[in-house]
């Protein structure tokens, strides 16, 4: 019944069910993002970051503008989602906080916020025992051998030192994506902000028995806009998931593209198919992102969704006949949005006619790609070889009607975008056909412990497991 | 409001025939107002004079600013033998998401034939919301919610 009902719902983007992101609390980026950002904090000679780029992590939309349309408030979200884009992915100081001395994509490429958080099979352990502290990370048994997993040596390529890519299929086992230039599988994996963690942790809802002792109604900590008199407001629950791609130049790659790091990839042993437990260390580029938060003007979340921009199509200064990611325009016959024929191995590397054809079935709007090109402009005025101008948002979806009642009708808030999908985490369930095709919210109103009390729009929770490792 | 003095008076016409608010049935912002399909609906169905019949009707009314607007639409509107089974038809478009059949004999009976407004029309009846319910394969309701009873 349970896994009926998520494969009805089956939709996206969202799909993720959790992830992560964060420094909250106030501690790490506590700036009012909602008013206009504000210019980081410059040191040396640093010069100011064009537009609006800013190491600000946005705690709510802002609404200053009075929008009183559809239209003007999607805006007001998708200019959030850019916010909290370029905030996640700037460039972060050893602890995992923005380093405010330099900009996003200054080098290129560099180190993100986001990938220091917690991902979920750090908080949710197979004996249910409680997580490392916020900070403290640990690699699955079979990456703790592998070479260049000292964290001496990955200090020094400035990347994340402790990427884990352990996720192999997409939300609801609608399958995996193959990409067309080597045919290999994507991988994904889910992160946990710090106002996140610390409430699974501090109700202890990472196994089964503390959810089952947790009779209050679950609610993360939403994120609240700062005021001039209340100035330390938290960030909110933040849960983000990525996808990533391998990354082989040889293939036709180009890596200029695609914010990358060398990753642990890690496949877990499954008697079906056959396949043995192992850990690699490999580059992998980011081709999607989901970011969820939870923010006071929005209790059903906000959900945005960002692309490589070379997925499906080619994005902005691809060179001609380069290869997509995921989309090959010689092939008329290829089936479009068609998940790989199955044994799902991810020790195989499929032929071409095996690769993903995929499509995007709801187009980018006009508004939001005329506010991608203008954040992309910012992005490129810092660097024109920065990684981060090649990511565009696919939308924003928000609650039309945020104050309706998480526990009476209309708990979905009756989203907008009423359906919302990345070609890279729902790639299977686009379109527009209720409770089937991808709605974040209509999905994740879903979500439940594993007790299954509504667990406030995260299948986190679910992977929680009994204490101790028994059932 | 709409800007579209036919929606407004068709929001406003359904908002005393349905006993629900012209808020609840036209929200200021809605990524999907099913009230702009039903008005479509209802103009491809009936003929143009007496659609335009009933929302004139409805304005006059509306504009008197009566005191008990209901008794007034029953009277003007739900008792006038050519306007009442479209008003009629207008309820059931709202409570069922279905347009019936007009051309059927008179007085009706029972249901006649109908088609689905539409998709999104489908999830949004009001029968659902009044009884606390929710249509075949679509609920936005939480786990488990059938073990708990309808509110009051």
């Amino acid at each position: 019944m349970h896994l009926a009902r998520k494969i009805i719902c089956i939709i996206a983007l969202c799909s993720f069910a959790a992830a992560a992101i964060a420094g909250c609390g106030g501690t790490q980026q506590t700036a009012n993002s909602n008013a206009p950002p504000a210019p980081a904090p410059r040191l040396g000679a640093a010069p100011p970051p064009p537009g609006n780029l800013s190491s600000n992590l946005p705690h709510d939309a802002d609404f200053s503008d009075n929008p009183s349309t559809l239209d003007q408030i999607q805006h007001d979200f998708d200019v959030f989602s850019w916010q909290s884009f370029v905030a996640l992915n700037w460039p972060a100081l050893a602890d995992g906080s923005p380093d405010t001395s330099k900009i996003i994509g200054a080098d290129g490429d560099n180190s993100t916020v986001w990938e220091s958080y917690k991902e979920s099979y750090e908080v949710f352990l197979p004996d249910g025992s409680t997580p490392l502290p916020w900070g403290q990370n640990q690699l699955p048994a079979a990456c703790q051998g592998v070479a260049g997993s000292t964290a001496k040596v990955l200090r020094m390529t400035q990347k994340v030192s402790d990427e884990v890519l352990d996720e192999l299929s997409q939300p609801f086992n609608t399958g995996p994506i193959v990409d067309q230039q080597n045919g290999k599988y994507a991988r994904f994996e889910i992160r946990l902000n710090q106002d996140a963690f610390n409430f699974i942790v501090n109700n202890t809802l990472y196994n089964k028995q503390g959810q089952q002792a947790f009779t209050q109604f679950i609610q993360f900590p939403s994120g609240v806009a700062p005021t001039p008199t209340n100035p330390n407001t938290p960030v909110g629950a933040m849960l983000i998931k990525a996808a990533w791609k391998v990354i082989d130049p040889a293939n036709g790659d180009i890596p200029g593209r695609y914010h990358t790091v060398q990753a642990y990839v890690y496949t877990q042993a499954s008697d079906n198919p056959p396949t043995k437990e192992s850990c690699q260390l490999v580059t992998m580029g980011l081709v999607g992102f989901h970011i969820a938060h939870k923010t006071q003007s929005a209790p059903q979340w906000v959900w945005s969704t960002f692309e490589q921009v070379d997925n499906v199509q080619p994005g902005a200064g691809l060179p001609p006949g380069a290869k997509l990611n995921f989309f090959n325009p010689a092939c008329a016959t290829c089936p479009v949005n068609v998940p790989p024929p199955k044994p799902w191995d991810p020790y195989q590397t499929l032929p071409p006619d095996k690769r993903s054809q995929i499509k995007r079935v709801i187009p980018i709007d006009d508004a939001t790609k005329a506010l991608n090109a203008q954040w992309q402009g910012w992005l490129k005025a810092v660097n024109p070889n920065s990684v981060w101008q090649y990511y565009e948002l696919v939308s924003t979806q928000w609650p039309t009607q945020p104050s309706a009642s998480l526990t009476g009708p209309n708990p979905t808030g009756s989203p907008a975008p009423p359906f919302l999908a990345n070609t890279t985490l729902e790639t299977y369930v686009q379109g527009k056909v209720p409770n089937v095709s991808s709605s974040c919210i209509m999905c994740h109103n879903n979500a439940t412990t594993t007790n299954s009390k509504f667990s406030d729009f995260t299948y986190l929770l679910e992977r929680a497991q009994s204490k101790g490792g028994g059932k | 409001m709409s800007s579209d003095p036919d929606l407004t008076n068709f929001v406003g016409l359904s908002a005393v025939l349905t006993g629900y608010t012209t808020d609840q049935l036209f929200p200021p912002i809605s990524p999907e107002p099913v009230a702009v399909e039903y008005l479509n609906t209802l103009k491809a169905n009936v003929a143009a004079t007496l659609v335009n019949q009933i929302l004139t009707t409805f304005q006059n009314i509306a504009a008197q600013q009566p005191p008990n607007i209901d008794q007034e639409v029953q009277q003007q509107i739900l008792d006038d033998p050519a306007m009442g089974p479209v008003a009629r038809n207008i309820i059931r478009m709202w409570y069922l998401s279905i347009w019936y059949d007009l051309n059927q004999q008179q007085p009706i009976t029972g249901f006649s034939a109908g088609t689905v407004v539409s998709m999104n029309a489908y999830t949004k009846g009001l029968a659902w919301d009044a009884a606390q319910a929710h249509p075949m394969g679509y609920s936005e309701m939480h786990y488990g919610y059938w073990a708990t009873p309808p509110e009051s």
